[in-house]
């Protein structure tokens, strides 16, 4: 079966190395070509901020997979090369070195790149992105050197590197643009929660500020912001926000808009071209979205590899998932929505053990859980089902089984 | 019983139910599927989470963190991110009362 066949993965992220090993698990016998310009071997992401970053795990933990795997499963691994052009009508890709690689399949799993603060100071040292292992590891080593940290945008991961800079010992300064962080997807209920549990943990959280320059010498000094503020530092991350690039396609006939347009099948508008991850844009109950969560590339680089072995065998259907560790929290959150009608709250903020759910029209569109791994796969089941909510104060009623409250 | 350690009655259990228990040290999941009991490792492979937080479904648990998920009767992976089998322990039933080995079937591969 498609022995002949060559097909191309560009990024070997989490969704692109899962997408080539199904390929193997599911008997794909040609050649399987993972592509990328990160020289590191296959790593993973989400401990950047957490584990990693303060040092409770080392390199060979983040691993995506072992690093025999790839020889094992005949996975060819071009990695510190970028793909720099792709012809769609000649089936080809050219890489940085000028190697030019056929395709009769592509996954695209090119990922995402993190937002950039154009303001003036920019190139000063020390002010950090944090992406790649290679990012972690320069932060990591300037940190022991470091008093004062200033983190700008208290979204997820800035959140979370705030977190383990408290744990590292830093002085903490947490800059956000909103007035309640978090509050477009959480609510300020929850955003305000989320704001006291950095406070009690000792990061200052300065909200309705933005930062509008960076002053320093060499390295960074101080941060000023519109109110005039200015902060002393010796580090700065920037946490706001990610966005694409994707100029490769510039001018070919792939639709692109916000993220690369798939189908339910994970392929693109051009027959035999896939796309996966932080970069594709998916159709979610009735819209087309783009999340960038690490279960969601996961699970669409797997379908998309087994529609590529076998043409519109299997539709892509999740319910949009990620989690976070911030502090003492281990944060849940399922689903997608930026407005809702109600929200429902099972368990006790004070305790710090709680579930929030977000219904419109009795459904609920999305929930987080904080300290509460146990409702989740009973959520997660239930909004797969996509039903209405009988009685909604049976799912605030915590005497009552959860699952109950979902019959 | 040599070997095994008593703990819980099997009135304790109904279909579909999961529980912790420690015995010789490990942490075991003990869970009952169709009137049978299976023990395998109570911590997910993959990273950390208590598989008894998760979704027994079947023979499948799911884990509540990523959504690995594994059989229950002989650990092997069904669904990622996780690609370690849980280690599997013998359980046996005497008397209505049940029992798990204090150590593991095999060392895992
Ligand atoms: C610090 C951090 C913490 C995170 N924490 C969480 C979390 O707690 N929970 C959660 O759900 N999600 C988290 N995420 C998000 C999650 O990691 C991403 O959603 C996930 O990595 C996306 O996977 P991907 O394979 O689509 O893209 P990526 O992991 O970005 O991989 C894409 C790859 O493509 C390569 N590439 C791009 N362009 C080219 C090119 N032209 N040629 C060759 N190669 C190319 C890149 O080098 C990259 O390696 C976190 C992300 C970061 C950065
Ligand atoms: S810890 Fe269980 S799937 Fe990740």
């Amino acid at each position: 079966m498609n022995i002949n066949e060559q097909y191309i993965i560009i990024g070997a992220g989490v969704s692109g190395v899962n997408a080539a090993a199904t390929l193997r698990f599911e008997g794909f016998e040609g050649r399987v070509i993972l592509i990328d310009k990160d020289h590191e071997f296959p790593y993973d992401r989400p401990p950047l901020s957490k584990d990693y970053l303060s040092g409770k795990i080392k390199e060979e933990d983040i691993s995506l997979r072992a690093h025999e795997f790839f020889e094992k499963n005949n996975i060819e691994l071009k990695l510190g090369k970028k793909v720099i052009d792709i012809d769609f009508d000649d089936q080809y890709i050219k890489l940085d070195d000028n190697e030019v690689i056929p395709w009769d399949k592509v996954l695209i799993a090119m990922g995402s790149k993190l937002r950039r603060l154009k303001i003036p100071g920019r190139e000063l040292d020390n002010i950090y992105y944090l992406k790649t292992k290679k990012d972690a590891q320069q932060m990591k080593k300037d940190l022991k050197y470091v008093d004062d940290v200033v983190i700008i945008g208290a979204g997820f991961i800035g959140s979370e590197v705030a977190a383990t800079c408290r744990q590292l010992g830093k002085k903490v300064t947490l800059i956000e643009a909103e007035t309640v962080p978090l509050s477009k997807i959480l609510g300020d209920y929850v955003g305000n929660f989320i704001s006291d549990i950095h406070h009690s943990n000792g990061v200052r959280l300065l909200t309705n500020e933005l930062v509008t320059e960076f002053k320093g010498t060499k390295k960074i000094e101080q941060v000023v912001t519109n109110t005039g503020k200015q902060i002393e530092c010796q580090a700065v991350v920037v946490g706001v926000g990610v966005e694409l690039d994707l100029s490769l396609f510039d001018g070919t006939k792939i639709k692109v808009e916000d993220g690369i347009e798939v189908d339910e099948y994970c392929e693109s508008n051009i027959p035999g071209v896939f796309a996966s991850g932080d970069c594709a844009l998916w159709p979610y109950n009735g819209e087309r979205i783009r999340v960038e969560h690490w279960n969601h590339a996961m699970n669409q680089g797997i379908t998309a590899a087994k529609n590529m072995m076998n043409g519109k065998s299997e539709i892509y259907n999740t319910i949009p998932y990620f989690w976070s560790d911030q502090h003492d929290l281990k944060i849940q959150y399922l689903g997608f929505s930026k407005d809702w009608e109600k929200t429902v709250l099972r368990g006790s903020l004070e305790k710090q053990e709680f579930t929030m759910f977000y219904l419109n029209d009795n459904k609920i569109v999305s929930a987080l859980f904080v300290n509460n791994p146990r409702n989740v796969l009973p959520t997660r089941k239930f909004m797969m089902r996509n039903t209405k909510i009988e009685n909604i104060s049976n799912l605030a009623d915590e005497k009552r089984n959860i699952k109950k409250a979902f019959k | 019983m040599e070997g095994y350690t008593c703990i819980d009655k099997v009135e304790s259990f109904e279909d579909g139910d999961m529980d912790n228990y420690k015995v010789n040290g490990y942490d075991i999941l003990l869970s009952c599927v169709s009137g049978d009991f299976y023990a395998v490792e109570a911590i997910c492979t993959h990273e950390y989470a208590e598989l008894a937080d998760g979704d027994l479904e079947d023979y499948f648990v799911t884990c509540p963190l990523h959504f690995a998920c594994f059989d229950v009767r002989d650990g092997s992976v069904k669904d990622p991110p996780a690609t370690k089998s849980l280690q599997t322990f013998e359980v046996r039933v005497e008397d209505n009362l049940i029992w798990i080995s204090n150590s593991p079937k095999e060392v895992r591969t």
